[in-house]
């Protein structure tokens, strides 16, 4: 290739470049001397902004206003122009379009520059950043999901723990009651006949105890694993049957219960609700000071998405420390002779009500009696 | 070898687990007889003194508690606790005779000074051996620290524990 082909092709490579191209002039010997532009490509043409270009002094930082801190672009010539070498500039943004600009030793008093259109790497990277920033915050949200997950876990283990312990616990019980008691009147032959059927009566009491306590627990494990299937329900419905179940086991006692009528339609499930409204019925007409008559009232209060039904009676109450307590399995606040039970019915009533997606608590005080409340949603 | 002027305070909700204990302790030779409180406020009413406690004839201030943990409001740990803050009574040995608690409980009542910790056994033969065990050490090997015991015990404010 001779030399005129080679220049040619030089000048047609310079000119057909996409890429802005600049030739710069240094003073050598007067470093004050601001760069000066003696050659540029036609894509440098369009960008520079300079009217009175030509070729022979026109000034960088004129050509291309405000892109360049003139002082500190003229050092970096100089110091180029020196050493050799090549220096990164930087970005320019201009029109929402970006530039990134290089410039390097040509000779001791010339220097190239290179201006590239970095728009569309700008856009795919803010459209990677944007695709991190995503997957970051999916991760969060995975990771934030598995720790509440895990702490779930971990909180319905630690209730099968509590449970297993105070199932095995209340249940031996009396097996150990009835095992003593059996030990006793065997090896003994100095009781009185009137002991040794004392003795007897206990067994049996033990006995029919425990009987009580594997009736309440297969309640509760009803409650927590049968299949419900929530659907609308009339409260009128539910606390009628409930009702009606309480008049039937408490055949004996007297009570007095006073019921609103017109109550709403909630989302739920009727058998267990009526268990629920039975619990908290039979809990109240319980813990009345001795000689009381127990008063049951219960009426619903509405917003527009939930529904509460309240049950209130006239018994002891309970101190607010206790409050967290009852709802607790074989959790007891009295004595077996005062209040006898299993522990058992709240616990049923609160596994329901979560079963059910609803909500439960209480307001009460020591001697002023106890208002239960449970919320559902509403059916409409 | 029988035991006079041992009063022992037992203190359980399970009426037919304290008789059971009654029982053994009286049949390995405790004479004088044995007291029980039903639950934390009865056993804190009979060490202070409180109503009917305050006649020492009938009811001795005791020189052994054997404490049940499982109690219905104030817990055995609380009783324990409560019974440790009070100055005329933190001396007095508890023997902790429980039925099956979680370790937390356990090691809770040593921190809190119980002096010895028993798993009440299923057998009543079981019982009597534990009990022949027990008194033969507590009231026989055992020296006794001074209880004040004229000193009325400081008032329990009732919902803390």
């Amino acid at each position: 290739m001779d030399m005129e082909q080679a220049e040619q092709l030089y000048r047609l490579m310079f000119t057909n470049m996409r890429e802005a191209l600049a030739v710069l002039r240094l003073e050598a010997r007067n470093p004050e001397v601001p760069p000066q532009v003696i050659e540029m490509n036609p894509a440098a043409v369009k960008l520079c902004r300079c009217k009175s270009f030509n070729f022979n002094n026109c000034v960088v930082t004129d050509c291309f206003p405000e892109w360049f801190d003139p002082d500190r672009f003229k050092d970096y010539c100089h110091r180029l122009a020196a050493f050799g070498g090549s220096l990164e500039l930087g970005e320019v943004s201009r029109d929402n379009l970006f530039y990134r600009v290089r410039i390097f030793a040509l000779t001791d008093n010339h220097i190239g520059m290179v201006i590239s259109d970095c728009t569309r790497y700008r856009e795919e990277e803010a459209e990677i950043a944007d695709l991190t920033a995503k997957l970051e915050k999916e991760a969060s949200t995975m990771d934030r999901r598995v720790a509440e997950r895990t702490a779930q876990l971990e909180e319905i283990n630690e209730e099968l723990d509590t449970f297993a312990f105070s199932v095995s616990h209340d249940l031996r019980a009396p097996i150990r009651a009835m095992q003593a008691f059996a030990e006793i009147l065997l090896d003994d032959e100095l009781q009185t006949p009137a002991e040794r059927n004392a003795y007897l009566v206990r067994i049996k009491n033990a006995a029919q105890g425990m009987d009580r306590l594997i009736q309440d627990l297969l309640a509760y494990s009803r409650v927590s694993r049968q299949e419900i299937t929530l659907e609308p329900v009339h409260l009128d419905q539910v606390v009628h049957d409930a009702a009606l179940q309480l008049e039937l086991a408490e055949g004996g006692t007297s009570y007095r219960l006073e019921t609103a009528s017109n109550l709403p339609t909630v989302i739920g499930h009727h058998a267990v609700l009526v268990q629920v409204v039975l619990n908290l019925m039979t809990n109240g007409i319980k813990f009345v000071p001795k000689g009381a008559v127990p008063v049951l009232r219960i009426w619903t209060d509405e917003s527009q998405e939930y529904c509460r039904l309240y049950v209130e009676d006239n018994g002891i109450g309970i101190a607010p420390q206790h409050q967290e307590r009852i709802f607790k399995i074989f959790e007891r606040l009295h004595s077996m002779e005062s209040y006898p039970g299993t522990g058992v019915g709240l616990a049923i009533v609160r596994k329901a009500v979560q079963r059910l997606g609803g909500r439960i608590g209480l307001v009460s005080n020591e001697g002023e009696g106890s208002r239960f409340w449970i919320e559902l949603r509403r059916a409409e | 070898m029988s035991y006079v002027n041992h009063t022992i305070l037992v203190v359980d909700n399970d009426q037919d687990q304290a008789h059971f204990t009654k029982l053994a302790l009286q049949r390995v030779g405790v004479i004088t007889p044995v007291q029980s409180a039903r639950d934390g406020e009865e056993a804190i009413g009979y060490l202070s003194g409180r109503g009917t406690f305050q006649d020492r004839e009938c009811y001795p201030m005791p020189v052994l508690m054997l404490l049940d943990l499982k109690l219905p409001h104030i817990s055995g740990v609380g009783l324990l606790s409560w019974l440790r803050e009070q100055p005329a009574l933190k001396r007095l040995p508890v023997v902790v005779l429980t039925t099956q608690v979680p370790p937390v409980d356990l090691n809770r009542a040593y921190e809190l000074g119980c002096n010895s910790f028993l798993f009440k056994p299923n057998s009543f033969n079981a019982l009597l051996v534990m009990m022949q065990n027990l008194v033969q050490y507590w009231l026989g090997l055992n020296v006794a620290p001074e209880l004040a015991a004229h000193h009325q015990a400081q008032e329990h404010s009732g919902t803390s524990i």
